[in-house]
């Protein structure tokens, strides 16, 4: 039952994937542009410059994570949600079962960005020297890379999986906290005046992208050179 | 607004007039500096026309300040805000010695703080720093700023001094600390290696400390400065400009491999400032501020007895310690700088594994399937 899921998945979604295979396999390696060079590795100033420039570009990591985690999501339901569902009642296999196998298909196409994200770390690392201080990580940052696209993956997965009335109520909550923030702020600052200086959205973003949080793998560092 | 204008004639004489034979570049910038008093007089009529707006918007806004004493610090602060300054600079001045008593600007000068969902203007017509910001940033941060404002009094203590000139920074712990690890260990310059693995005198020296203008043979290899010195004629080369480094020295560089031509060659280029490691940041001012801490009571009113002495000299003496000591004591502060690198993988990671299994068990239970 497994290998029809994860064959039709790949069906679905193995053209849409090639752009972000690519971007995964490119990036580590501009991320390094600049350094090694012999230039670089004297002139303290076009060193920091390089590196000031290569931090820039780390933010593109987390971001092709969660992109390749939702492309991955959305094409793993959009076959049923097409077919009304049908054909999956028409399996004789429980509902809980059928999302399993779903997901695990989706967490093993997954792989293959990873793979490609790892092999550009390996290039992009053995083509600088580094000084004796610096390290490079690439083993670390594909694991990272391929946690925040499982992340990613799991929870678009979940939500696509629900009904669209539990879409509807996870977003509507999640605007009503941005809507209802400011005269919740003054509520407690009339109660307590030495609580002007905690804001809701500030607190709950805080306690999503810090750990224990869901989202604490999109902010760790994500750096490839490091000390 | 004034200085606006101003700066618009300006641009309209630099390119409405046009540059003709008669037109001597001399005279050009003979009507440009003539334009010079006038903005300065722009400038002026902007600041009063600023600040009347600020009292303006005092008289309206009329919040209460009050000025007081934390520590060796004169506050002014908002009414309500005067218990949270108080415990936010009495936190700040925890990092500091008692030395912290024998600076001269700090007794004189105020501190403007607030704290506050909105900024109210707070004018102050003495010297002044301001510690003020929106509810937006955290309390670690505030209490950070309030370091850094009571640093920067300190360093205004030493103004036109060369140990002022050396370090250029506020006297205080750094902000981000791990970023003088990350500066010392990224930079392949020779001497920040040894410095790293020594300490000592060696990273006395990658400091820049007892250094006359050029020391890049104490920084650098002979291998580094002549692959250095080589990319640079290549660059000029390449660039199609004349050589300004000296042709003979250059042959003799690129071609003969002779480290006395390369050096020539840099030493064209730019000064030892130039290349010095370590010379940004807060490598420099950590170094101060370890001094200082070593040196206890004292230690600031001896910096200050220092003035026009040399860096070095001045650290020395203000702290009691050797250079080894005081390389040492940098050494040990910037190891335990060090970041923590891939931070959030190791536990962090098994929690990621916990929330995808708990989306997974959502995705599971989830009620597509479940008519009516």
């Amino acid at each position: 039952m497994y290998q029809p899921m994860l064959a039709l998945h790949w069906k679905q979604v193995r053209f849409g994937l090639i752009p972000f295979v690519v971007a995964a396999f490119a990036l580590p390696l501009l991320a390094v542009q600049g350094l090694g060079s012999s230039i670089a590795m004297m002139d303290a100033d076009a060193y920091r410059r390089a590196l000031t420039f290569n931090q820039g570009l780390l933010v593109f990591f987390p971001a092709l994570a969660a992109s390749i985690g939702c492309v991955l999501a959305l094409s793993s339901w959009n076959w049923d949600h097409q077919q009304k569902h049908v054909y999956a009642l028409s399996l004789p296999i429980a509902r809980w079962r059928y999302a399993a196998l779903k997901m695990g298909a989706g967490a093993v196409i997954a792989l293959v960005p990873t793979i490609a994200f790892g092999i550009g770390c390996l290039a992009a690392t053995a083509s600088v020297e580094l000084p004796a201080g610096l390290h490079a990580y690439p083993v670390q940052l594909t694991v990272r890379f391929f946690l925040a696209t499982l992340m990613a993956y799991s929870i678009l997965f979940a939500l696509a999986a629900g009904t669209m009335r539990t879409t509807i109520g996870v977003f509507t909550a999640a605007f009503l906290l941005l809507l209802l923030s400011g005269p919740l702020n003054h509520f407690l600052v009339q109660m307590d005046p030495m609580r002007e200086h905690v804001h809701v959205v500030e607190w709950v973003a805080t306690r999503i992208v810090e750990s224990p949080g869901p989202l604490q793998i999109f902010v760790g560092n994500w750096s490839l050179i490091d000390v | 607004m004034a200085g606006r204008v101003a700066s618009l004639l300006l641009v309209l004489l630099a390119t409405a007039t046009p540059l003709s034979a008669r037109q001597s570049d001399e005279e050009l910038r003979r009507k440009i500096d003539s334009l010079a008093p006038l903005i300065v007089e722009a400038e002026a009529a902007a600041r009063a026309a600023v600040e009347a707006q600020q009292m303006e918007k005092m008289g309206e806004g009329a919040v209460p300040v009050d000025t007081f004493g934390v520590g060796p610090l004169l506050v002014v602060a908002r009414r309500e805000q005067r218990g949270l300054a108080t415990a936010i600079f009495s936190e700040a001045l925890e990092s500091f010695g008692p030395w912290l008593d024998e600076s001269r600007v700090i007794g004189d000068a105020l501190v403007a703080f607030q704290w506050a969902r909105e900024l109210v203007p707070i004018t102050l017509e003495d010297e002044h720093r301001r510690v003020e910001s929106t509810f937006f940033r955290s309390r670690a941060e505030i209490v950070e700023n309030a370091r850094h404002a009571v640093g920067s009094m300190l360093t205004a203590d030493l103004a036109g001094s060369p140990t002022a000139g050396w370090f250029a920074g506020p006297v205080a712990e750094p902000l981000e600390p791990s970023r003088v690890y990350r500066l010392l260990a990224s930079l392949p310059a020779e001497i920040n290696q040894r410095c790293l693995g020594e300490g000592g005198v060696a990273c006395w020296t990658a400091l820049g400390l007892d250094a006359d203008d050029w020391q890049m043979d104490e920084w650098y290899s002979d291998d580094q400065r002549r692959d250095f010195a080589v990319q640079l004629a290549r660059f000029f080369e390449r660039i199609d400009r004349p050589i300004p480094l000296g042709e003979r020295a250059v042959a003799d560089c690129v071609d003969g491999g002779s480290i006395a031509a390369c050096d020539q060659v840099l030493r064209q280029r730019g000064s030892g400032r130039t290349y010095a490691p370590l010379h940004r940041g807060d490598a420099r001012p950590a170094m101060v501020y370890l001094a200082m801490q070593a040196g206890g009571d004292g230690a600031w009113a001896r910096m200050l007895q220092m003035g026009e002495a040399a860096p070095g000299d001045a650290l020395r003496y203000a702290s009691g310690l050797s250079s080894e000591e005081l390389g040492d004591l940098w050494h040990a502060w910037v190891l335990a700088q060090r970041p923590e690198v891939q931070a959030g993988l190791g536990v962090g990671s098994l929690f990621t594994l916990l929330w995808i299994l708990a989306f997974a068990g959502l995705a599971m239970r989830s009620s597509r399937w479940r008519l009516g």
